[in-house]
């Protein structure tokens, strides 16, 4: 009984997140302080992770689980919530750390506001006032433990963590008073806060009666579970009152002594309750720089590791190419069929979601046009009257369209063409034009992923502008000469070239058209480019001039190509979905034809051509009217807006693959391994176990769709956020006027996406069961 | 200052971890009691969760013991018999519980209506019946996931609202103290 007893932890994954996201927050933000700042004195941490360790013993260990079946457990689980645990967070003085520790963009931008309004301090200022403390302390404990409620709690597991939240809040309201953490300055003189203490250690004291001295059993549920461990109910109830009534005192009457002796010793405490200014300033952090990070920084500045990446997956190119050609046709059992479908595309929206655009950085094409580039020198410039995104904008609706109708993904063969024709269409495009043409105007791949990454946290941008102000060099974009020679050849300088997709740092503006190909920080002598943190929305929004797209609100052909793939998103998911797939097969029965391809083909068109051309075009126009300005600049200023809600679809889409079908990597691996006479890597076992080498997909698990309709809802929220910062110019109520055509179209999408990851969804060309 | 740097890397690391690992599963805590008694030398307690059961995956609970020492080691089956004739059955573990002093199983539903329950513990078993609700919408199931974009609005509404009137304030003020 003893190991079942110990075994029984209760690991909720939300429970452990929020404390470990609280703790993380805390030790973050303390960094600066610790031992820095007068008031924040080195125990402080300690006492913080004292009390989160606390509170996890009290929520996760099996005191939680025994309190369901005792009530004497679950009083001593109550009285290390609010006896121990509240206050020694408190004693962390946890306020100025975790708004330290939370990043800069939210504690300015989302928090800034509300700590600077006076309405809030004024709520702040009323909620920590000793009457509040003092209620909510008593009205919880009551209120909790009425024997109504406390059943509810104890049946819904939903209700029981709201109890214990208001526990923890409600106790942590009380010891505020008392402890009064940095930087706040307790408002009662310790002579009121005895009075204070003392009241309410009279309430529990007259509770904790009311619960021993009871004739009958207050708490019905414990009748049927108490008795099972050997308690008599009415025995358990007894010991628990008395479990309170004394812990609780032992914890109160010395802190009471404590006040009473302070306040003997005559130490008088300001009643002010403004922050105290710390001694010193605290330690200002710099703005995040992923090169600079140890390890990962020094291989992304490396040339020659860059290179090597790209080369290795060239090597993975290369077989998948002839896996295509001359491995199975059945795509689910083929490297060809699984990699880039499903591995390749669900890595390339977790990549450019948490972090930039590292997939074009690492785009095998880059290896054989480098090479190529050694022995080829282009002679023409990219044509003039193609120097816009309106060619990538044909060759993506056509990409889209062909994906559909010709089922791509289930044939091996096809993807594998498509594979070579991507490496010749580079090495012709880039060995005729100079620069990075095929890259900037023509790679279908290539605009989706610097599209997409505008709203990628990370940008290659300048450290400091002051540095950028006074060089003369321009290297970034020109190009320099480095000093470091070549291994294996004389030593002469080499040229390190500018950027070639002719973006200038110091005025560059987001992650558009950047590839990531980190030329610009080997190039610049003052190293003075990095990968950091940067707001893609702020850039976005302002009407300044950018570097090689000049301004946002006068290029209608990246209007069209960000319109395309926010649209296109919704038409690739709703693809798969069962109720499209029926109507797709009723409609081609009905109008007698021999295939499906047609209507998949006039469906595409409709939804992402006709449909975004009439539905952002009128909303542009509505929009236009009520904000007086040019109809053209809303419209290109809102399909950027649109951007987000069009991201989030794509990722929830390719994640669901991804979650769904990732370990099919492993079997078909396998498959291609013994295809070529070895078996180091296992034998692949196609029938029956392991159950996911038998098609493409897992059950789907329990936790993805919620976390597609977070993802669907945070896309939602920064596209109505980019519509009020971009087209409405924050305008006040005219403002809001402009934005709500934008607001709606955002929510229509939105909707749209619920709507798809609701519907069954059916893996064509995947699902083939295996011989 | 080295140690709140290693803790709070740890801490990421975990956060990762959890992230990562964390997936859904039956806690079998408890829930509601739906049966009680002694049957022979045993006192049997049966939870259910949720509360009130809806047709699917219904969570069932058994806290057995003899003498008030629970048996953990007694083998438990659960069978559940619909009104339609379905029937659905397991095996009760205590492993598969939050609280291993509890044997729990799941126990898939697939109508609504009253359904007999038999618990079986050695040569004893516990009947009894309970109504099942209609099994909820898949929107319903999820509504908690789809409405959190509207607090978020609205927080974000009364930031840009606090923002503005920030910024009327301080065009006052720097326009008084120009004049």
């Amino acid at each position: 009984m003893a190991a079942a007893i110990f075994s029984s932890w209760n690991l909720d994954p939300w429970l452990i997140a929020g404390i470990t996201i609280a703790t993380t927050l805390y030790l973050r933000g303390a960094r600066g302080l610790t031992g820095r700042v007068r008031g924040f004195p080195r125990w402080r941490p300690k006492c913080f992770l004292a009390g989160v360790g606390i509170l996890f013993l009290a929520l996760a260990s099996p005191i939680d689980s025994l309190g369901h079946l005792l009530l004497w457990i679950h009083m001593a689980q109550h009285w290390l919530l609010i006896m121990v645990a509240a206050p020694l967070i408190l004693l962390g003085s946890p306020g100025i750390p975790l708004l330290r520790g939370l990043p800069r963009i939210v504690r300015k931008q989302a928090l800034g506001p509300f700590i600077a309004s006076p309405f809030v301090r004024g709520c702040l200022n009323a909620l920590l006032h000793p009457a509040t403390g003092w209620l909510a302390f008593a009205i919880v404990n009551w209120i909790w433990h009425y024997p109504r409620f406390y059943g509810t709690a104890l049946e819904s597991p939903l209700v029981h963590r709201f109890e214990h939240a208001s526990f923890l809040i409600g106790a942590m309201l009380f010891w505020w008073q008392i402890i009064a953490p940095w930087p706040w300055r307790a408002r009662l003189p310790d002579a009121a806060l005895v009075v204070y203490l003392l009241a309410a250690d009279v309430q529990n004291t007259i509770f904790s009666a009311i619960v021993t001295f009871s004739d009958t059993v207050l708490y019905p549920n414990y009748l049927a579970t108490a008795p099972a461990l050997g308690w008599d109910a009415l025995r358990d109830q007894r010991v628990a009152g008395a479990f309170m009534w004394t812990a609780g005192q032992f914890v109160m009457l010395p802190v009471a002594i404590f006040l009473v002796l302070r306040a003997l010793r005559g130490v008088r405490r300001s009643s002010i309750v403004a922050p105290a200014r710390p001694a010193t300033s605290p330690r200002t952090r710099e703005r995040f720089d992923l090169l600079k990070v140890a390890g990962i920084g020094t291989f992304l500045r490396n040339r020659q590791m860059r290179m090597l990446v790209r080369w290795s997956l060239v090597l993975v190119a290369v077989v998948i190419v002839i896996d295509g050609f001359w491995g199975p046709s059945d795509a689910p059992s083929n490297l060809a069929g699984t990699l880039p479908w499903t591995h390749w595309r669900g890595l390339i929206v977790i990549a450019l979601l948490f972090g930039g655009n590292f997939l074009c950085m690492t785009c095998p094409l880059m290896a054989p046009r480098h090479q190529m580039r050694r022995w080829i020198r282009p002679r023409f410039r990219w044509p003039t009257a193609l120097r816009s995104k309106w060619f990538s904008v044909v060759l993506i609706v056509l990409w889209l369209v062909s994906y559909e109708a010709f089922d791509l993904w289930s044939s091996p063969f096809a993807t594998a063409m498509l594979v070579v024709g991507y490496f010749v269409a580079i090495l012709v495009v880039d060995g005729l034009f100079r620069g990075a043409s095929f890259c900037k105007w023509v790679c279908p791949i290539g605009q989706f992923h610097m599209t997409q990454s505008l709203v990628s946290p990370l940008s290659v941008s300048i450290r400091d502008p002051t540095v950028c102000a006074t060089c003369i060099g321009h290297e970034c974009i020109r190009g320099s000469r480095s000093i470091e020679p070549v291994a294996g050849t004389i030593s002469l300088p080499q040229l390190v070239p500018g950027c070639e997709l002719e973006l200038f740092q110091p005025v560059k503006r987001g992650n558009l058209d950047c590839t990531f190909c980190l030329d610009c920080v080997d190039a610049c002598p003052h190293g003075n480019v990095g990968i950091l943190v940067a707001p893609q929305s702020k850039s976005l929004a302002d009407r300044q001039w950018g570097s090689s797209i000049a301004r946002i609100g006068s290029r209608a052909d990246i209007a069209a190509l960000l319109t395309l793939l926010t649209f296109g998103a919704f038409a690739n998911a709703v693809g798969m979905t069962s109720p499209w797939l029926d109507f797709v097969d009723q409609t081609t029965l009905q109008f007698g034809l021999r295939s499906t391809t047609i209507v998949e083909i006039l469906f595409l068109l409709v939804a992402i051509v006709v449909l975004p051309s009439f539905v952002v075009g009128a909303t542009a126009w509505l929009s236009a009217r009520y904000a007086k300005s040019n109809w053209r600049e809303s419209l290109c200023r809102g399909a950027h807006a649109l951007v987000p809600i069009g991201a989030a679809m794509w990722c929830v889409h390719w994640f669901y693959h991804l979650a769904t079908g990732a370990a099919t990597g492993i079997p078909v691996v396998q498959r291609a391994i013994n295809d070529a006479g070895e078996s180091w890597f296992g034998i692949a076992n196609w029938v029956g176990i392991p159950q996911w080498s038998d098609s493409c997909c897992g059950p789907t698990p329990t936790w993805l769709i919620p976390l597609e309709l977070v993802i669907l809802q945070l896309g939602l929220l920064v596209s109505g956020w980019m519509v009020w910062r971009g087209p409405s110019d924050r305008a006040g109520m005219r403002g809001v006027l402009v934005a709500i055509p934008w607001w709606a179209l955002a929510l229509g999408l939105w909707i749209a996406g619920v709507w798809i990851v609701l519907q069954p969804m059916q893996m064509r060309g995947s699902a083939t069961p295996w011989p | 200052m080295a140690l709140t740097r290693g803790l709070a890397s740890a801490s990421r690391a975990i956060l990762v971890a959890i992230t990562i690992g964390c997936g859904s599963s039956s806690q079998a805590d408890g829930g509601a009691v739906v049966d009680r008694g002694r049957y022979g030398p045993y006192d049997a307690t049966v939870f259910i969760s949720p509360v009130p059961p809806r047709v699917g995956v219904v969570d069932f609970s058994v806290l057995l013991s003899k003498g008030g020492e629970p048996q953990l080691t007694v083998p438990i089956r659960v069978r559940a018999d619909g009104p339609d004739g379905a029937s659905s059955e397991c095996e009760m573990h205590g492993a598969d519980s939050g609280n291993r002093l509890l044997r729990a199983g799941d126990l898939k539903i697939n109508s609504p209506g009253i359904w007999r329950i038999a618990v079986a513990f050695g040569a004893e078993s516990a009947t009894f019946e309970i109504t099942v609700g209609a099994a909820p919408q898949r929107w319903e199931s999820l509504l908690p996931w789809l409405g959190l974009w509207i607090p978020a609005a609205l927080l974000m509404i009364a930031r840009e609202v606090l923002a503005n009137h920030q910024r009327q304030r301080r065009s006052a003020w720097i326009r008084r103290s120009d004049s």
